[in-house]
């Protein structure tokens, strides 16, 4: 090593607390980009699983091949496997029960599709070989057709074909069974018959629609068999996933003769593969500002302890250069120190940053999973590149770091380190106080305001620091709190843990709501059938900003409004009424149809972009409220019995909800009234839903026993809510994002941190004579420390001073820009600020203090003896 | 006139480390000052001279002794009021001038008094900052002085609580010798004019030759203690 390097490693060695506080500052940063490296691969990581599980793992598919097609692409160097697949397609499923769903849907695999395809097997096992079959579950428990393992069927296959005016076109699993009410208007087409045995029965896939009009089962491919040549699909597994892929299979398909090739985009954009995706353009961006900020509060640490340990070392380099030193020389000993640091930082960092990921992984995974509701946890993954890529950024940090130390270093001539004139280059100017200073705070704060105006660069520096932790805090806990109040808007009169709908007034409706009534874990139970109304009055009545919403009416004219009418069960009606001081008896007199109406909610007025409580519309009590339901046979509106207003109330019953981002007109009457209103037209009282709103002790078990009730009944029988799980969910989330936040926060605050230690300490450190000088002129112990007390007051009002209002800024453009305004107000996190605030003094009082108390026990003459060495 | 004793030195000794590294800077020194003598402390290097200088101070603590300066045991004092006893009682002129580099001159010459929290006479802050040359100096910094601007700033501040004492360590050692002639000249103005009570530390056989009575150290101790004028 030549010596002006080892007068390096030796300096290092000397000042080995900042030497030590500069390596942690390092060696967090290092973490911090291997973490949100890692944490990008691993995203993409964990989205290829859940992809893969959900919709199969294959790249390419090249469709309507035949045999020799089909064995060039498995000869293809760039497959690793070939899946064969093929839609038969449809027969008709005898004795389906489900009128939506008259067909079984058969598709064939050969023996890889059975492996790489999402097919789980409940029963039995997978077909081996033609003529061997696997069903879906739901054939059986929706179907109604009891079949089973075992069992040999015979199906006529065929195309579903769309019969209408305009021609017949072919139909697939994303339509549904095409009925009107003249019936089903689609014809089987009977293309071949073949003969099963059922060997194993399936979970309904995840490729399955819904809506799709046959149940799934999926036989074996044969190859061989001519007639499935020219309709096999091949689906490729790729060796390697990169750009090329896909002129690759373009190219081959050409060759091949094959039409129609097709990409697996959902999986590649997984890859980093797709351009212009916007899943990868997020990531990038995402990981690119977090990157950003990690580096610049690096950058700040780094330069900061070498632009000091060049001040230090500005003797020796002065003396170099009296004995010959070049220029390139002297710069390149801070580079050299910068090798030494990062060489030291860089492997534990790393280290670091995927024990930490790894370590948040395994903690955060059972929150993930709920909260995202995933089907497949994080996992570390460590890549090569993602090292590289650490190093890399972190090398290049610290490099960018030393760039103008080392400058400075190179320009430090030998008289100027000798007279040590460097450091001290004031003017009056520069440290001119005020007069007040003095007499306000003494000598000593007329001193410390001196000393935080001699060292502008060194002072800025960790002014900077403390200001961008303060805004980094804040504007995440505003972030934060946002993201809490609108999960408490979303919930907000929200008063029930499950809600079950039941579209419409059918014989399976009575039958629910018993089933669901006699469960346990039901804690109260609230019946509420719906219809959505209109009503008329007189435009002026309407609330101005509502009347907003209707084109018509700014005078007196008439005008239709939207209301909602809800019949509540007794028991539930005589609470509400009670609450609301209401005649429960006069709601029950269906002759002369009543109700309450809510006419005063709080909704939120997009024009003048606030919250607002009002009238919806102004009725009086008595008055008789018009009211029309649509028919949908007739197309029209068609009048209903007027309601009578019993009552005025801004309350709702449980399952109720008006007001919110639209306000709406909501009525409450009983089951009666709603019986007889709508008694005249068979139309209008079948759209009439039934909601069952209910508070649980147990929700989650409650839901699996509605969800049992459920898997009994055609799919669209009724629709269940489990809001305690939105809610959990939502919590979890949210619980989630922030431990990502105040982690980040934290490791960023750690970073800064250590740049404000190292710069006090330091400073402190190199003013030790000043303050031998000070004390031998006779200031006291307690004079001393009120003077270092006064320098942390000053660098934490400065920094609070800039932090808060340009935090302040941040937030306020977060909220307009989250779109937050129109759902509450700005507001501050004030605790949080109170936190910041806090903190910043702490952390500066505390390393001042500290590094203060240590200079305060040296001896005066040693001090004073120093030749800043 | 009689001249009242200000400074009294009592077995006053120093020993630097323990055990078998211990270094005896001072050994038993004894001798006591008149207020307004100039005494002057000679001795080659290594001789206990700037120890005794700094203990006088009040700057380093005596391993065994006491030193009384106008009848005050200086090291029966706590932190606080030695450090109080020092801006009012004691002026310390050093070599490198240890000037503050954020006061002005005018702010590092009336230092001792705004630690004190008083404000300075006026008339006696003119005076010696005319005595001293520096009138038209008092917004400079310390960074915009020569040498021996810097040590009249120095000898401003030593002197501007009209100390007991005002204790010089080698205060031309840095300077060139028109300067050092100057420096001289002008604490002996102060000593004669003011019977300001003066000891200095040198080397210089020329400036210990214009004090009035000259003490020679040795290996920590007071070898020749004499009088050259009275």
């Amino acid at each position: 090593m030549n010596i002006v390097n080892s007068l390096t490693v030796r300096q290092l060695k000397k000042n080995r607390k900042r030497t030590v506080v500069t390596v942690l500052g390092s060696i967090i940063s290092v973490a911090m980009i291997t973490a949100v490296c890692t944490l990008g691969f691993s995203f993409m990581d964990l989205m290829q699983r859940i992809t893969i599980s959900n919709t199969g793992e294959w790249h390419v598919v090249y469709r309507g091949v035949d045999k020799q097609q089909a064995e060039a692409i498995k000869k293809d160097e760039a497959a690793q496997t070939v899946i064969l697949s093929r839609d038969a397609g449809y027969a008709y499923l005898n004795g389906s029960q489900n009128p939506s769903k008259p067909y079984i849907f058969i598709r064939e695999y050969n023996a890889q599709g059975f492996v790489k395809f999402p097919v789980r097997l409940i029963e039995g096992r997978m077909p081996e070989r033609p003529g061997e079959i696997v069903i879906s579950q739901a054939i059986i428990t929706n179907g109604k057709v009891n079949y089973k393992t075992g069992d040999i069927i015979t199906l006529e296959i065929g195309q579903r074909y769309a019969i209408r005016n305009e021609g017949m076109y072919s139909l697939s699993q994303e339509d549904s069974l095409l009925r009107d009410k003249d019936g089903v208007y689609e014809a089987l087409s009977k293309d071949f018959t073949n003969i099963y045995t059922i060997v194993g029965i399936i979970e309904r896939p995840e490729w399955e629609p819904a809506w799709s009009p046959g149940y799934t089962a999926i036989s074996y491919l044969d190859e061989s068999d001519e007639t499935v040549q020219g309709r096999m699909n091949a689906s490729v597994i790729l060796k390697r996933i990169n750009r090329g892929l896909f002129e690759h299979a373009r190219k081959l398909a050409s060759e091949l003769g094959i039409d129609e090739v097709a990409f697996n985009n959902e999986l590649l954009r997984y890859y980093g593969v797709i351009a212009d995706d916007t899943v990868r353009k997020m990531l990038f961006t995402l990981t690119a500002i977090i990157m950003s900020i990690i580096i610049v509060g690096s950058v700040s640490l780094i330069y900061n302890a070498f632009a000091i340990s060049v001040s230090d070392r500005s003797r020796y380099l002065g003396m170099l250069s009296s004995v010959g030193a070049t220029r390139k020389q002297k710069r390149n000993s801070v580079f050299f120190e910068g090798a030494v640091i990062g060489a030291i930082s860089i492997p534990p960092g790393i280290i670091a940053g995927l024990a930490g990921i790894g370590i948040t992984f395994y903690l955060i995974n059972p929150m993930v999973k709920n909260a995202l509701l995933m089907s497949e946890n994080l996992r570390l993954v460590v890549l090569p590149v993602t090292i590289v890529l650490a190093v890399l950024i972190s090398a290049i940090t610290i490099f960018v770091s030393t760039w103008v130390p080392a400058k400075r270093a190179s320009n430090i001539s030998a008289v100027e380190a000798i007279r040590q004139t460097m450091d001290v280059k004031l003017t009056g100017r520069e440290v001119r106080t005020s007069k007040f200073t003095r007499m306000i705070f003494g000598i000593e704060g007329d001193l410390a305001l001196k000393n935080i105006k001699r060292n502008k660069r060194r002072y800025r520096a960790t002014l900077f620091s403390i200001i961008i932790s303060i805004i980094l805090f804040l504007v995440v806990s505003q972030f934060t709190l946002n993201l809490k109040k609108s999960a408490l808007l979303t919930q907000n009169g929200i008063n029930f843990d499950i809600m079950v709908t039941i579209p419409e007034v059918n014989n399976t409706r009575d039958v629910i709501i018993e089933s669901i009534k006699s469960l346990d874990n039901i804690t109260s139970l609230s019946q509420i059938q719906k219809i959505s109304a209109n009503a008329k009055t007189d435009a002026g009545r309407l609330a101005e900003y509502y009347r907003k919403n209707y084109p018509v009416g700014q005078g007196n004219e008439e005008i239709t409004f939207q209301v909602f009418i809800n019949a509540l069960d007794d028991e539930s009606l005589l609470e509400y009424a009670n609450e609301v001081g209401a005649d429960f008896a006069r709601l029950k007199d269906a002759e002369n149809p009543g109700a309450i109406v809510i006419d005063t909610v709080k909704y939120r007025d997009t024009d003048e972009n606030k919250y607002s409580e009002g009238k919806v519309v102004k009725l009086d009590i008595g008055e008789k409220l018009p009211v029309y339901a649509y028919d949908g046979e007739l197309e029209k509106d068609v009048p209903l019995q007027p309601l009578e207003v019993i009552a005025l109330t801004d309350k709702a019953p449980v399952g109720v909800i008006p007001g919110g981002l639209y306000a709406n007109l909501h009525v409450v009457v009983s089951t009666e009234t709603l019986t007889k209103i709508t008694a005249g037209n068979e139309n209008v009282a079948g759209s009439i839903s039934t909601g069952l709103y209910i508070r649980s002790s147990n929700p989650l078990i409650l839901q699996e026993d509605i969800e049992a009730i459920q898997k009994n009944l055609p799919d669209n029988a009724f629709y269940l809510y489990n809001v305690y799980l939105q809610n959990r969910r939502e919590e979890q989330m949210i619980i989630l994002i922030s431990v990502f936040s105040y982690g980040f926060i934290s490791l960023i605050t750690a970073i800064c941190i250590a740049n404000i230690i190292n710069t006090i300490s330091t400073g402190i450190a190199l003013r030790k004579r000043e303050f031998a000088m000070l004390k031998s002129v006779g200031m006291t112990p307690e004079s001393f420390k009120r003077m270092i007390n006064y320098e942390s007051l000053m660098y934490g009002f400065k920094a609070i001073l800039f932090g808060l209002p340009v935090s302040f800024i941040i937030m306020y453009i977060m909220h307009l820009v989250l779109g937050m305004k129109f759902s509450f107000d700005f507001s501050l996190p004030w605790a949080d600020i109170f936190v910041a605030v806090i903190s910043v003094f702490l952390i500066v009082g505390t390393a001042m203090l500290y590094s203060g108390s240590r200079i305060q026990k040296e001896n005066i003459v040693d001090a004073l003896k120093q030749e800043f060495t | 006139m009689r001249k009242i004793e200000i400074l009294r030195v009592e077995n006053l000794s120093k020993v630097y480390g323990k055990g078998e590294t211990a270094v005896k800077a001072l050994d038993c020194v004894s001798f006591s000052v008149k207020k307004g003598e100039f005494v002057a402390v000679v001795g080659p290097s290594g001789s206990g001279k700037s120890t005794l200088l700094h203990i006088l101070g009040g700057v380093d603590r005596p391993t065994d002794g006491k030193v009384f300066i106008e009848n005050t045991d200086i090291y029966a004092l706590d932190e606080t009021k030695l450090a109080i006893f020092r801006r009012r009682q004691i002026g310390l002129i050093y070599q490198f001038y240890n000037l503050i580099p954020v006061l002005n001159v005018r702010e590092n010459i009336t230092l001792p008094l705004l630690l004190d929290g008083r404000k300075p006479d006026k008339e006696q802050f003119k005076r010696i900052i005319n005595t001293l040359g520096l009138a038209d100096r008092l917004d400079y910094l310390p960074n915009q002085l020569s040498g021996g601007q810097q040590q009249r700033v120095s000898i401003g501040r030593a002197l501007i609580s009209s100390p007991a004492l005002m204790l010089a360590d080698e205060p031309t050692g840095n300077l060139d010798s028109k300067n050092s002639r100057e420096i001289i000249e002008l604490m002996k103005v102060f000593n004669k004019k003011l019977k300001q009570t003066l000891i200095i530390i040198t080397h210089d056989e020329r400036i210990a030759l214009q004090a009035d009575r000259v003490m020679t150290m040795e290996d920590g101790k007071i070898i020749k203690d004499e009088v050259i004028r009275s």
